[in-house]
């Protein structure tokens, strides 16, 4: 009987996974990692000062006038994070651009081509004040986003009161997020 | 109540026991040939699966019943809940669903069993592969016992339950975890047979032989459990999205791909007495990938949109038991796979031959498979090396499985038309050139009726017609070729073998998913518009017009139904009602689109909400071909059950005796190749 090397290939690139997986859950039971890391929930929590190059209206990024949620500290606003490539994110159009109606929407645009993003505004329209540019989804996953789209909801003192998960249809607007609305006391 | 859930409780404890004593005496018996341990093993795995059986009826009765004082129906169900709902709510959570998964590991077992005894050869493979299943029987129940008790009673007794996610209470998933289990589960037949194979140091044809059923049926299973979970994820989420690539999605395709390169490696072995570590490789991997799946769904481990539990100290449990059940039996694949070889044929296959192509349908499904697992796990892998924390979405999964799979299947439909050892060219090319022939011809006229197709449209389009060329070509081949085909092709069809005629339709059914994705994926187009009562709006060929908004109550949910009437150019009308629903004790709601299926695709309109003052927001979808991806996966699943028949003609004598054969897969038939059917 001859015993091969090659062989033995796929049992170390299982125990690599083993170990790999046996860190992530020891990781988490020790309090060094929390699942709730990636797709934590927002909600209650101050919301983190994130700077992100933006999507001026020509479809230029543009580093030297950023989307700085430092700027929006002392008022209310609304975050929604969207991508191009992302179906439900159209589907939501329309709920989002009623949502602009009532507080300022700020669009984070993850992982997404520019001339793509602005494809989607023409033919979607645009509900944002401003978009900020997370090529790489750093921003998103700092702010708790699990999947595309996703949409928090800032008080004043940057607090966040609602953290939506989800495409927000026009249910929402008449369920969670007017019940957030009439918590920082604006009228849809 | 005859405090029944404590008999439940008792059984599945003695299930515990059985097994041990399955394991144990099969092992035995496969060492020493010893017929009583044989006996008591076979007996012990039949009264394992009627333990198991009756603890699940148990607590089936306690969901039904709706009895709160079990915890687990407290948590997971309400007396207000239609009874199909009170049913499926016994899977519908972690515990229940961990007892359906070993119910049905269970009932494999015992099919296994029932087997054993009708065997004369190949006995001690089969005890060898019930004492393995036996043991993942034990750490399965061992899971639940000491884990996941469902039989947990609750000290006060509740008012009421909490009810179903409303999101579950659907037909379509009802039946989709039981599905998607008999195929995880299956794929452990295969997997213990690879065990045994290992631990007597021989897989040859026989072992392919008896391994193959169970891979198959298994693989129907997994396939049909895909196409559920997609389907109802399509007319449920309510934007018409069918493949999402979330972890737990990414976790039922990557053993799904496996056991597609396992089936057709199983035949390499059977036939051609090659492949023969790979194929136990396989058998072992395809299993294993399913539990890593339920792994990753149930640990905690990585995020996903529906993770069942977030438990870590569970998780390291299921993690130590695949360390043990995959781990092992690779440690001893290390060791023992080079013994598998048994009067191996020693001259390779020439480069144009079956076994190639075969070599390259796996090794591309492999590594398909392992793509999708890198980028499921990436987030992780990336986090472990220097703390950064990132996501992979579907423009990834989309950019790297994509071209492997089209790389199938340029080499899929020519595959079946080679001989095995060395395929000549002269026999290929009468079938070969009017394929490509017809599939030009066919992408010429697409392309000429379509403006603006896109390259990848076209290719998408291209591939599928490809793949069904192949499988015209062969039925050809199979009716005798060109010159025989009126004479004789429908007796030669009807004798034809069941695997190959398997192998066929589950090929067009690859064919007619690869249309329906390249039409849904390309030609969709979505409207979404603000309508009043009586507004039209033009979307494709057809006006649709919002009739009414309205309130309806249904048994335990209240919604608000829209309906539209839909009218195509020859005014035929079609009312479609879309519904949200709200659910009140669960505090949450669904979107229930209204679908208008089609040969051609379906028309797919969701009520979106909103007010006669504003407007009621309404959402078209033109998704061409999609019904093509439900049927091509069935079409699969057909082929794969059909391939469970006998193999080998089932017309004596037949075409076998005639001089020249012009089906090409007949030349150079090994001699040595066994006599089946």
């Amino acid at each position: 009987m001859k015993i091969r090397l090659a062989f033995f290939v796929p049992v170390i690139i299982f125990l690599l996974f083993v170990v790999v997986s046996f860190w992530g859950l020891y990781a988490i039971t020790t309090g060094q990692r929390s699942t709730s890391d990636i797709g934590f929930s927002m909600q209650g929590q101050t919301i983190p000062d994130i700077a992100l190059a933006s999507l001026d209206q020509h479809g230029q990024i543009n580093a030297n006038a950023p989307l700085d949620l430092a700027d929006w500290q002392g008022k209310a606003y609304a975050i929604n994070v969207w991508a191009s490539w992302c179906p439900p994110c159209r589907a939501e159009a329309p709920a989002i651009h009623q949502l602009s109606k009532s507080l300022p929407v700020l669009g984070i645009n993850q992982r997404d081509k520019p001339q793509d993003a602005m494809a989607f505004l023409d033919q979607f329209g645009n509900p944002y004040q401003q978009i900020g540019v997370d090529p790489d989804g750093k921003a998103s996953i700092a702010i708790g986003v699990q999947a595309l789209p996703e949409t928090l909801i800032i008080a004043p003192d940057g607090r966040v009161i609602l953290h939506h998960r989800g495409p927000v249809f026009a249910n929402e607007l008449h369920g969670s997020i007017r019940d957030a609305l009439n918590t920082l006391g604006i009228d849809q | 109540m005859l405090h029944l859930t404590e008999i439940g409780h008792f059984a599945l404890s003695l299930a515990l026991a059985l097994a041990i004593i399955q394991s144990i005496m099969l092992f035995r018996g496969a060492r020493s040939g010893d017929q009583a341990s044989i006996k008591l093993g076979w007996l012990s795995a039949h009264l394992t699966f009627i333990l198991v059986a009756a603890s699940f009826v148990i607590l089936t009765i306690a969901f039904v019943q709706s009895d709160f004082s079990v915890a687990l129906v407290a948590a997971h169900s309400h007396s207000l809940k239609p009874l199909l709902y009170k049913i499926s709510g016994v899977w519908g959570n972690h515990e229940g669903s961990l007892l359906l998964w070993v119910l049905i590991l269970t009932l494999f077992g015992a099919l296994m069993a029932s087997r054993l005894k009708r065997l004369t050869d190949g006995q001690s493979t089969m005890s060898y592969a019930l004492s393995v299943q036996g043991m993942i029987v034990i750490a399965f129940i061992g899971l639940i016992l000491f884990t996941s008790n469902p039989f947990e009673r609750l000290t006060s007794l509740p008012d009421d339950g909490n009810g179903l996610n409303p999101i579950l209470q659907d037909p379509g998933l009802a039946f989709h975890p039981p599905m998607l289990y008999l195929g995880y589960v299956g794929l452990s037949v295969g997997f213990a047979f690879a065990v045994a194979a290992l631990i007597e140091g021989r897989a040859d044809a026989n072992w392919a032989k008896l391994a193959r059923r169970w891979v198959l049926i298994a693989w129907s299973a997994l396939t049909a459990g895909i196409a559920l979970g997609s389907w109802w994820a399509y007319y449920e989420l309510g934007w018409g999205g069918w493949w999402f690539w979330d972890p737990v999605e990414n976790a039922s395709l990557m053993p799904w791909l496996v056991a597609t390169a396992l089936i057709h490696s199983l035949n390499v072995v059977e036939k051609r007495n090659l492949f023969h570590s790979w194929t136990v490789l396989m058998a072992i991997l395809a299993f294993g990938l399913s539990l890593i799946g339920t792994f990753i769904v149930r640990s905690g481990l990585l995020t996903s949109v529906h993770a069942f539990t977030n438990d870590p100290a569970r998780g390291l449990v299921i993690l130590v038991i695949i360390l043990i059940a995959i781990g092992v039996p690779l440690l001893l694949f290390g060791w023992r796979a080079g013994t598998l070889a048994r009067d191996q044929d020693i001259s390779s296959p020439a480069l144009l031959s079956r076994e190639t192509a075969l070599q390259a349908n796996n090794l591309l499904l492999v590594v398909t498979s392992a793509t999708v697992l890198v980028g499921t796990l990436y987030p992780l892998i990336i986090e472990a090396v220097n703390g950064a924390r990132i996501s992979v979405g579907a423009p990834f999964f989309e950019a790297s499985v994509g071209p492997l799979l089209g790389l199938m299947l340029i080499v899929m439909p020519v595959a079946p038309l080679l001989a095995w050892r060395q395929a000549r060219g002269k026999t290929i090319t009468p079938y070969v050139i009017p394929m490509v022939f017809v599939t030009v011809a066919a992408g010429a006229i697409i392309f000429m009726l379509i403006n603006d197709i896109s390259i990848y449209a076209m290719a998408t389009l291209g591939l599928g017609i490809w793949v069904m060329t192949g499988v015209l070509a062969d039925i050809v081949a199979i009716m005798g070729g060109r010159n025989k085909i009126f004479h004789s092709g429908f007796k030669r069809l009807m004798g034809a073998s069941l695997p190959r005629l398997g192998m066929n339709v589950a090929h067009l059914g690859v064919a007619v998913f690869t249309i329906g994705i390249a039409g849904v994926s390309f030609f969709d187009s979505e409207t979404i518009t603000r309508m009043q009562i009586g507004d039209s709006q033009i979307s494709g060929n057809n006006t649709f017009t919002l009739a009414k908004v309205e309130p309806i109550a249904g048994p335990n949910y209240t919604a608000t139904a829209a309906t539209v009437i839909m009218t195509d150019e020859s005014d035929n009308q079609t009312i479609l009602t879309s519904e949200i629903r709200r659910f009140p004790v669960a505090r949450s709601q669904t979107t229930e689109a209204a679908i208008k299926s089609g040969f051609l695709g379906d028309v797919y309109v969701v009520y979106g909400g909103g007010t006669a003052a504003d407007g009621f927001v309404i959402r078209i979808y033109q998704k061409p071909l999609i019904t093509w991806i439900w049927g091509g996966a069935g079409l699969m699943m057909l082929g794969g059950l059909l391939a469970m028949g006998s193999g080998g003609s089932r017309v004596s004598g037949g075409s076998r005796g005639s001089k020249q054969h012009s089906d090409p897969q007949r030349n150079n038939e090994p001699a040595n190749r066994p006599m089946e059917g």
